[in-house]
Order: C-alpha cells, then structure tokens, then sequence
C-alpha cells in the first residue's frame, strides 16, 4: 500500500502557517526546558538523594511545581502541532493509542509521586521508592512521546496498522528512535543539573558551603550530560536518512545554519558550565534548546516532504481572535508576574 | 474514514470519553467554584477574624490544589488526548476553528495555575490585602477559562451562525453559550459547597466548624434553583429538533432526564441534613454521598447534553463515526473504496466477513462496545441474524435519530451485519426458511350437470387471512375468517336463490378444535373485551355453523369463523377445506354441496429482527421471546407498557390505540392507522427491497409454508409489487392518506423513503388501507387481457363497494369472487399444497380448473346453450 494514499485529508487554519509554527516553536522550547528541568530534576535528586549538601529537598519543593508549570506548556505547542500536523499527530496517536492515553494518567501518577515525596521529606522522611518511581514514570512519558513524534513523520511505517490495529504500534524500527530519545533524556540530565547550579548560584556567591556544593554538584551533571550529548547529537544525525543528513551538512543553508548556531549555542553553554558560569550557562541552553526545537523542526518538514507541507494548509484567516489571545497572553503574564512578586516579597526575598 | 480506528473494541470509544470526561468535569467545575468560595470563605476568616476559619480555607487550598491542579489539569489533557484517538476528523475540526479559544484558555489556566501556587504557598505569610487579591485573581482565571471552553464546547451542539459563517465568534458566543454559562457557573457553585464539606466537617473547633458547614450548606442550597433556572433557561434556547430529541426522542436520554432533578433535590436535601449539628461519623458518608450525588448532576448533565447532539459530534457538520454528512449518500455509495484506512476495498464472497470487521471499526466501533459497559453490541443484536442486522443497519437514522445513516453500498451492509453476526455473537448466518410442504389430497365433490338442480359458489374473501398467534402478549390479527356464497338455481335464466335454503359450513376433520393451538381464547376478556366460547368467535360462530343471507349484499355470509393454520394432528395446513353446503329448508333435501378453502396463516418473520424463531416447526407462528421482543421496542420507543401487561396476563389488541379499518376500529383517531404505521415503521428498515421485503410479513415466501400468492398472475410471474407497488411505495400510499388527515407522525415516517413506482412522493395516490385497494380493471381495461408489463399500481377504487370482493358482475346477481375465486387464488390456482386446492369448484363443475363459464361452459348455469356472452361483463368470451 502507498503511504501516501494514508496521508490525512488538509484542513483549513485561520491564520498564515508561520504564525503557528513561530509559536509552536517558542512554546515548545519553553515546555522542554521546563520538562527538562522536571525529568532531569527527579533522576538528579534521587541519585544524590542521602548525600551531604544534597539538592535534594530544595528539589522536592520545586519539582510539583516546575511539572504543573511542564504540563501547561505543553498545551500550547500540542495546540500548534494539532494545527500545523494535526493530522499526522492524531494518526500516530490512534496508531499507538494504548500509550499515548496512558501518557496523563502516567504524567497524573508522578505528579503526585512528587508530592508524596515533598511531603514526606517535609516530615522528614525520604521517601526514595516515591522519588524514584516518578522518575521511571516521567521517562515513561518521554519515552512515549518521543515514539509518537516519531511515528507521527513516518507514514511509511503507518501501514502497520492492517496488522497491529489495537494501538500498540511504536516507533521502535526507527534507527533515529533511540539516539532521538537518548538525546532528550540526556538533555533533561544536563538542563536538570544546570538548574541546580543556577538556583545555588546566588548562595554559592555568598560562600555558603551547601550552596557551593550544590551548584558544583549541579554543573557536574551539566558538563558531563553535555559532553555525552554532543556524542548522541551525533548518533542522531547519522541515523538521519541520508537525504535528511545532508541538509544539514552543507546541502541546504537554513539547515545547515540552524545546526552549526545550535553547535556553537552548546559549545558555548559547556565551555561557561567547564568555567562554572551557571547564568551564562543557561543563556547559552535556553538558545541552544530553541535551535535544537528548531532543527527539530526541519528534520520533521523534511521527513514529511514527500506527503505534505503546512504551506499546503487552506488559509482562512480571521485576525481578531489570534489578537484577543496575544492580549490575553499579555494580560496573563502581567499578573503573573505580579502574583509572584507579591509571593517574593512575601517571602522576605527581595 | 480519512483516520484508522482505534481497534480496541472491548469498551468501545464512547466509554473512555464519557469517564474521563465526566470525572473531569467534575473536577473542574470544582476548580472554578472552589475559587470563589475559597476567596469568599477567607474573606468570612478575616472579618470574623476567625484564625479557625483561615485555618480551615488554608487546608481546604491544599486540598483544592492536589484534585484540581494535579487531576484536575492533567484529566483536561487526558480528554484531549482521549478525543484525539476517538475522533481526530472531530477534534481537528475543532482544533483549526478555535485555535485562538484553546490558546486562550491556555493563558487563563497558566494564570491560574500560577494564582493557586502562589495563594497556597502564601497561605499566611502574605498580607491578607495581596492574599485576597491572588484569590480573586484564581477565580477570575479559572471562570475565564470556563467561559472560553463554554464557548467551544457549546458550538458542538448547538453551532448557531458558525454552521454557515465559520465565524470564530459566531461559534464562541453560539445560541447556548450564556445559558450554559451560567448554568455551569452554578454548578460550579454547587461542587464547591459539596466539596467543601470534605474538610469543613473535620476542623477541630466545633464553632468554626458549624460556621464552615453551614457557610458549604448554604453554597449547596442556594446554588440549585439558580441551577434548575439556568437548566430551563438552557433547554429554551436548543433549536426545536435538538429539544424534541432530546425530551421524546431518545429512549437513552429519558432516564438521565428523569434522574437529573431528582438527583438535585436529593442534594438539597442531603445538604440540608449537614447544617444539622451530627456526629463525624454521621457526616461523613452523608459528605460522601453528597459527592456522589454531584457527580450524578454533572453526570447526567453532561450525558445529555452529548447524547442531544447525536448523530453527530459536531451537529450538523460531523457524525459521531467522524464522516461528514452529504459526501456520501447513505446506503448507496460504497464505503470502502473511499476509506483511506481500509484494507479491503471492495466486498467479496472470501474476505466478507474481514470487510465487514472494517466497516465495524469505521463506523460501529466509535460508539458501541463489544460486551463492554456503554452501548454493547451483542446486547443490541445477538438475539438476531445477519437478516435483522442489516435491517437495523439499514434503518439508522431514518426515523430515530441517535444514530447516523449508515453510509456504504448495500453489499458492504451485508457484510457488515455478516460479520457482526457470525463474528461478533457467533451464529450461524441466516439461511432462507425452507418448508417441507406435502401435497394434500382433495377430494371434488360430484356434479352432474344433467341432473344439479342448483349450483353452490362459496369462497373465502380474503385471498388468505392472517393470524397473530402471540395471544399472550398482543393481537392484531385474531382468528375469524368470512365465508361468502351465492346459490344458483339452474335454469335457461338462472336466479340467485336467497329464500327457503340454508347454507352450512363445515370444518374439515383435524380443524375443528383451534382452541388447542393458540391462546387467543384464553386471552380474549383483556384482547377484545369478550370471553367467546371455546373454538368460538365472540359473534359466536363456530368451526361449523350456518351462513346468513345478507339483504344488503345478497350474499350469504358467516363472518368470524375462527379458523387455525394448525391441524390437531400437529402438521400445519394454511388451506383447509371446509365444506359448504345447501339445503332446501322445507324438505332438508341437500340442493348443492361444495368445497372451498379459508385459508389461513401466521408466517410473520417478526423473529428476524425481534428475535427468537418460528413458532411452530420452524416455519410459522409468532414464538413469545419475538412477541416479547416487540413489546419490548415498543414500550422503548412509544412509550408504552406493553410488556408490563402482558406479563399481568392482560395483552392488548393493536387496535386497542390504531385504528384499522379492517375491524372498523377507530380506537384513537389520531394515532396512525395500523397498516400506516406498520408498513410506515417498518419500510424504514426495509427499504431498497423486492418483493422479498413483502415476504417477511406476508405469508408469500416462495420458500415458505403457505405460499399464498398461488392465482393466475402468480403463475405468470406478476408479483405484489405490480399491483400494490414496493414497499416504500405501498407505505407512502397510507402514510399521504394519514398525513392528509393531518397525523404529522406520518410526516417522520415518510421522511426518508423516496417511492420506486413513480418519480416522487407527490405522485403517490393516497389511500385508505382496506377500503382502497388496487382495482383490476386498471390492467384489465374492459375486462380484456392487460398488456404486457401493465401494472395496476397507484390506482385505488374508490372506497369499500369497489372492491374486487365486493363487486358484481353487470347483472347484479353474482360477485366478481364467486367466479373468479378469491383474491391471490384467483382461477386457475396452482396452491403448493395441492394443485387443484383453492379450484375445487371450477374442476366440480367444468371438470377444468379455470373461471366459472369460461371455455363457453355457459351451462354451469344456463340450462340452454348461450349466445353473446356479454351478458355478465364484456369481453366475457375469448376468442
């Protein structure tokens, strides 16, 4: 069968395609930086969990929190994936069903494994089982949502299906799956680590030994995730089809800009994490998260090529609605921003 | 068809959705009320300046913070993953049309999230002035962010100027988006008080407690009328089809109809009983139940507002398969071809019933489970063969609307109820009835054209009469069947005699006992209202008796003889011959003696799609779980406690509510007659049919055990269909004739059936069932042999003197049947049962089966030779 004549019928949008892909872009960057703080967060903590000067607790405070902040961002670009690939989400999402629902209920358990674990540390009880699991838990999640972005660009594997109809079907045959996947977990390890070297850092400035320790505690997971992801970046864009490849290697000049900015972005962030310049550091993450989103992005247009383009999309565009959301957003912002510097204030921070 | 299916069919998609959903709803319209009762209640701390009542507010946050933040928000994910697998074509269109909405949404939602956080972590280390504002800000947030999805969720049912605008305002501010607003803002004022009882009955001190639970009381209380107001507000604004299908037109909805205010007065009433000062242990299953009773509210809410869209998932725009009506019209396009995600394209007589799997997961399996909790399939076709599932397939969405039409070929259909039957509830497939039918002797009785003094015509004047012999759950057919003759003295002008004789009848041996084959008699009081004697009709006519000249008719008659298809030797005989005879009063000399049949059946296939089999034998008879499963739809879908009564022991006769002109009911005149709303009901289901659709009901199976179309016309391949059209054109008929009298019932009927004998439903020539029939003259134009191809549809006599039994030949003195036989056995019969069967009295009298006189036999009568022969209608003699 022709995976082509599989291919989803195109829909009409309301505005241009750029405009969601800038935001699904943007969003998206967000929503991993925070999901890798969360995942990262938690396999840090549990490792060092029992150490002296452990980030331990101050993670397990944070966690909960930083996975609602996840979860919400990661409705956004799920809305302008819907949008831009819809199509394509929805049937690998059918296609691999039992997982991808499994995927809140998994994300619910170790959101509340978290707080278990909070509340225990906060009695001053460790409970290590709770901490651990979640962490299992949340790879879970990445595991699968890596598997079903991946399904999503491979029609070709979509005719599984007439044999596999039960939505148990994964991305597994993919040579890309697993240095894909491996390159987000690591990612969370180094973002994970960062975070905390970032939260100790003003502590660390004033000396106190804790502080100092966390944070080099912290820059270590950073340092060394990054170097081990540089080699999985690597295994990722060999396992690319060689088409794909090339546009990366010189072949086309978007591409292979994106990818040689995204090199110096990570080059930057290790060398300031080597010199233990955590701010700089995550500057340098926070662009080279946005590159990665972005030539992510590429590697899924040019996978797709044969069957679709967002610019196929019929527009019918009604601006009024998109500029009651930005105000909206604006709004929101706004008094979030001051929500917590009434919540900092309270707490005698500033 | 443009997605692949989420092949999971033991729950099927609907109950996946309908949990998630509901438990989420739940939850979030705790997230939005909690808000402000959480603002409200600390405001009630700080100005009684109550550390008890902060105390309780700041528990019940963290509380409010793990359902509603954790569950809460990431089962609002959940339903958009969930409604995703179930229905991408769905989801998407919603996804593309409200992009901005959801994005919306989102910022509200961050925003709350952000509130919450902050007024939890806050809780009593931030001035109380900044703490207020936060938790005014989470309620605004999270009434923001009902406000919006309100708006998305509400275009699903009632669209409103989108439909046709796709406007993203027009969608967002549908018809039902402020009554639903508001409804659900009281709702969610409601939840809160409920949930609220959740911590407030455990607060240490007694005082703050009772101020707490009496403040989640009056939360409860004072939130329900608003609630039923809102409620009625919101049902006001539904467009009139969505109302009357939701409040008549759904058997499923009606009980979550009936619940909802019920559950809310339960409520009010449990939360009344908490503002009573009672122990922990009394109040916490009440707190509990009170929970449970919420979450039947939202319930039962939310299932009637999703089953009131139904067919469809976007009203109007999507069915609930995700196929968007008119690009395909039902039952006729073939579906395969156009599913992307089908592997067989076309049905075969291999890959049948694989093909049929398919069309099940395209457009079964979105909403039916496979002995799952919600919408079992087996449930609903078990109990039936692959005939009666396609029937039902076929009739979807034609007159009940909770189902969309299905759309595919007529084979791919097939296939379909192939494989729901023998793969889904493992019977065998339907194979056609098949009677074993032996030949009956028939004995002629003598006649001597020399010597007979008289000649004896009787005939039976209905070409078959048919029985239900479900006595104990229903009649509409009970037994009684009309015996007519004329008595011709013979001479050079022969004379109808109507004086000094007397003309009997008699049952033949083996029949003169129907009593012990069906229970009509043992029902009789509850079905007619009368306790006739055993083997009696309540006119007190018996299975042998005497037949009464009737002055107006100049026929003599016996009406209500209550003859049964079933001997007393067990074998089934639809024609038993009866023997007639004339005597002359005054001397008892036997003028004349003759035979003639009354025939009689009961080969209703109801069991095809109400379930069980055949009564007897497995070719006749109506078996009681079919009977039973009639009641039962019936009681289903009029409204009606058929079944209850039957079980009393006191069934109904039909035309106990129909009318029906075959007994001169009239029982309710406004209700359709019975012929109208049997073939009108039922052509829906049966539409695109031959003359086999006629069969199921009729007793003129070619395979089956009366065979009843056995005359002339049979012999010459002129089937029901030439005289009283298909079927959809044989109900269009009675339905105009009802609609005409103004039933609108005839209206829903006729909706969907287009007719096949004429171009359109205006061409139809209404008529009255049993008064109008086709007149015979149509074909037979002057009596002459009717072309090839003539067909007599679409031309009714005008009322009951029309008749073919009715009529007389030009002199007035002999009926049309007394010579021609009875209708459907018209000379020369060939009845299966016996060649000469229904001719006995043209081969006693001509030595011949044809029609009385004919071949120039003239002297069956005449004593001398005729000349002419237009005496009795022209074109009498054939060259």
């Amino acid at each position: 069968m022709d995976p082509a004549s599989l291919a989803p019928p195109l829909v009409t949008i309301p505005a241009p395609w750029g405009i969601f892909e800038a935001l699904l872009l943007v969003t998206f960057t967000a929503h991993l930086l925070f999901m890798n703080v969360v995942l990262g967060g938690a396999v840090i903590a549990f490792f060092s969990n029992g150490r002296r000067h452990s980030p331990t607790y101050g993670l397990s405070k944070t966690l909960p929190t930083t996975l609602a902040l996840t979860v919400n961002l990661g409705v956004p670009p799920l809305l302008f994936l819907s949008v831009l690939f819809g199509g394509y989400l929805y049937v690998a999402s059918v296609l691999s069903a039992i997982y991808w629902l499994a995927v809140a209920a998994i994300a619910m358990a170790a959101y509340y494994l978290l707080y278990i674990f909070n509340y225990g540390m906060k009695k001053g009880v460790s409970r290590t089982p709770a901490l651990a699991l979640a962490a299992v838990l949340l790879l879970c999640v990445s595991f699968i949502m890596s598997n079903i972005m991946g399904l999503l660009q491979r029609p070709e594997a979509w005719t599984a299906y007439f044999d596999t109809p039960g939505g148990v079907i994964l991305n597994l045959a993919d040579p890309t799956f697993f240095p894909r996947w491996l390159h987000f977990v690591t990612a969370s390890l180094a973002v994970g680590g960062l975070f905390i070297a970032l939260v100790n850092a003003k502590a660390a400035a004033r000396h106190e030994a804790a502080a100092k320790s966390k944070m080099a505690l912290g820059l270590s997971w950073f340092n060394r995730a990054t170097m081990v992801q540089i080699a999985l970046g690597l295994w990722f864009l060999l396992a690319l089809p060689t088409d794909v490849m090339l546009l990366f290697m010189g072949k086309s000049g978007l591409h292979t800009t994106v990818f040689l900015a995204g090199l110096t972005a990570v080059a930057a962030a290790l060398a300031f994490g080597l010199r233990g310049q955590p701010m700089r550091a995550a500057l340098s993450v926070v662009a080279t998260v946005g590159l990665m989103v972005g030539m992510r992005d590429l590697v899924r247009t040019a996978y797709l090529a044969p069957y679709f383009h967002p610019e196929k999309l019929i527009v019918a565009p009604q601006y009024g609605p998109l500029a009651v959301f930005l105000v909206c957003l604006a709004v929101v912002a706004g008094l979030a921003w001051y929500m917590v510097s009434l919540y900092v204030r309270a707490k005698g921070r500033v | 068809m443009d997605y692949p299916v989420w092949q999971i069919a033991a729950t099927g998609g609907g109950f996946w959705i309908a949990l998630i959903a509901t438990v989420h709803v739940f939850v979030a319209h705790f997230a939005v009320g909690g808000g402000l009762f959480l603002v409200l209640t600390e405001a009630k701390g700080h100005r009684e300046n109550s550390p008890a009542i902060l105390n309780y507010v700041k528990s019940h946050t963290a509380f409010f913070l793990l359902l509603t933040m954790v569950f809460g928000g990431l089962s609002g994910v959940a339903i958009w993953f969930t409604i995703a697998v179930l229905s991408p074509g769905g989801t998407l269109t919603l996804v593309n049309a409200f992009v901005w909405g959801w994005a919306m949404e989102w910022t509200f939602f961050l925003g709350e999230i952000v509130a919450l956080l902050v007024y939890h972590y806050s809780f009593g280390k931030m001035a109380a002035r900044d703490h207020m504002r936060v938790g005014w800000l989470y309620f605004l947030f999270a009434w923001l962010s009902l406000f919006t999805i309100n708006g998305i969720i509400g275009v699903m049912l009632t669209p409103g100027a989108w439909a046709t605008t796709n406007d993203f305002w027009d969608g967002m501010f549908n018809p039902s988006f402020w009554p639903s607003l508001v409804f659900r803002s009281f709702l969610a004022f409601l939840l809160a008080g409920l949930f609220g009882f959740v911590t407030a009955i455990r607060v240490k001190d007694a005082a703050a407690r009772e101020r707490v639970v009496r403040t989640c009381v009056a939360w409860a209380v004072v939130s329900l009328p608003f609630l039923a107001l809102s409620g009625w507000w919101y049902l006001s604004v539904l467009p009139q089809a969505t109302l009357d299908f939701i409040l008549r037109g759904s058997a499923e909805i009606t009980p979550y109809l009936k619940a909802l205010p019920v559950i809310a007065v339960a409520v009010g009433v449990l939360a009344l009983l908490m503002a009573v000062r009672l122990p922990l242990a009394v109040r916490t299953p009440v707190a509990a139940l009170l929970l449970v009773l919420g979450f039947g509210v939202v319930g039962a809410f939310e299932y009637i507002r999703e089953a009131g869209r139904r067919p469809f998932i976007i009203q109007e725009r999507m069915w609930s398969t995700g196929i968007v009506p008119g690009k395909a019209e039902p039952l006729a396009d073939p579906f395969l071809p156009r599913a992307a995600w089908a592997k067989n394209k076309e049905v075969t007589a291999e890959n049948r019933l694989d093909a049929g799997r398919e069309i099940y997961a395209f457009q079964c399996l979105p909403c039916h489970s496979l002995s799952g909790p919600m919408k079992d399939i087996r449930k609903y076709t078990r109990h039936i063969g692959n005939e009666g599932v396609a029937s039902y397939i076929t009739g979807q969405g034609r007159i009940f609307k909770q189902m969309p039409p299905f759309v595919g070929s007529p084979e791919e259909r097939d296939a379909l109820a192939a494989y729901i039957t023998a793969t889904v509830n493992g019977r065998p497939l339907d194979k056609p009835v098949v009677a074993d039918i032996k030949t009956l002797p028939v004995d002629i009785p003598a006649f001597d054209p020399n010597t007979a003094s008289h000649l004896l015509l009787s005939w039976c004047t209905l070409g078959l009469k048919c029985i239900t012999d479900a006595d104990g759950f229903f009649t509409f057919l009970p037994p009684g069947s009309a015996l007519g003759a004329v008595l011709v003295r013979r001479d050079v002008l022969p004379e109808v005699v109507s004086d000094g004789v007397e003309i009997t009848y008699a049952a033949p041996e083996g029949f003169t006992h129907p009593s012990r084959h069906v229970e009509f008699w043992k029902y009789a009081p509850s079905l007619i209202g009368k306790a006739p004697k055993p083997d009696q009709s309540a006119g007190g006519k018996g299975m042998d008796g005497t037949l009464a000249f009737n002055e107006k008719s100049r026929i003599f008659e016996a009406a209500g003889i209550p003859v049964v298809p079933f001997a007393d030797d067990g074998t089934i005989n639809p024609y038993p011959l009866f023997t007639v005879t004339a005597t002359d009063k005054a001397t008892g000399k036997v003028l004349a003696e003759t035979r003639t049949v009354l025939p009689v059946s009961t080969e209703m296939s109801c069991w095809k799609c109400h379930g069980g089999t055949f009564r007897i034998d497995g070719v006749m008879g109506i078996a009681n779980p079919t009977a039973a499963g009639i009641l039962a739809v019936h009681d289903k879908r009029s409204g009606t406690d058929l079944a209850a009564r039957a079980a009393a022991g006191k069934p109904v006769s039909c035309q106990s509510c129909h009318p029906d002109a075959l007994f001169d009911a009239t029982a309710d005149p406004k209700r359709l007659n019975l012929s109208a709303a049997m073939h009108g009901f039922h052509v829906n289901y049966l539409t695109g049919k031959g003359e086999e659709a006629c069969a199921n009901c009729h007793p003129d199976s070619h395979t089956g055990a009366t065979r009843c179309l056995r005359d002339n016309h049979a012999s010459k391949g002129i089937g029901c269909a030439s005289c009283h059209g298909f079927l959809e054109d044989h109900a269009l008929t009675l339905l105009r004739a009802e609609l005409d009298a103004g039933k609108e019932r005839a209206a829903i009927f006729m909706q969907n059936i287009t007719p096949r004998s004429v171009p359109k439903t205006a061409d139809i020539n209404a008529r009255q069932a049993w008064i109008q029939e086709p007149d015979c003259l149509t074909c037979h134009k002057d009596f002459a042999t009717p072309e090839r191809g003539a067909r007599a549809f679409n031309v009714w006599v005008k009322d009951r003197s029309g008749l073919y039994r009715s009529r007389k030949e030009d002199t007035g003195n002999v009926p049309c049947i007394a010579c021609h036989g009875a209708p459907h056995a018209t000379y020369v019969a060939n009845n299966v049962y016996g060649k000469n069967r229904d001719n006995v009295q043209p081969v006693q009298y001509m030595g011949f089966a044809g029609v009385i006189g004919s071949r120039n036999r003239c002297d069956v009568c005449h004593t001398v030779e005729m000349e002419g022969g237009e005496m009795h209608h022209p074109n009498m003699v054939k060259p």
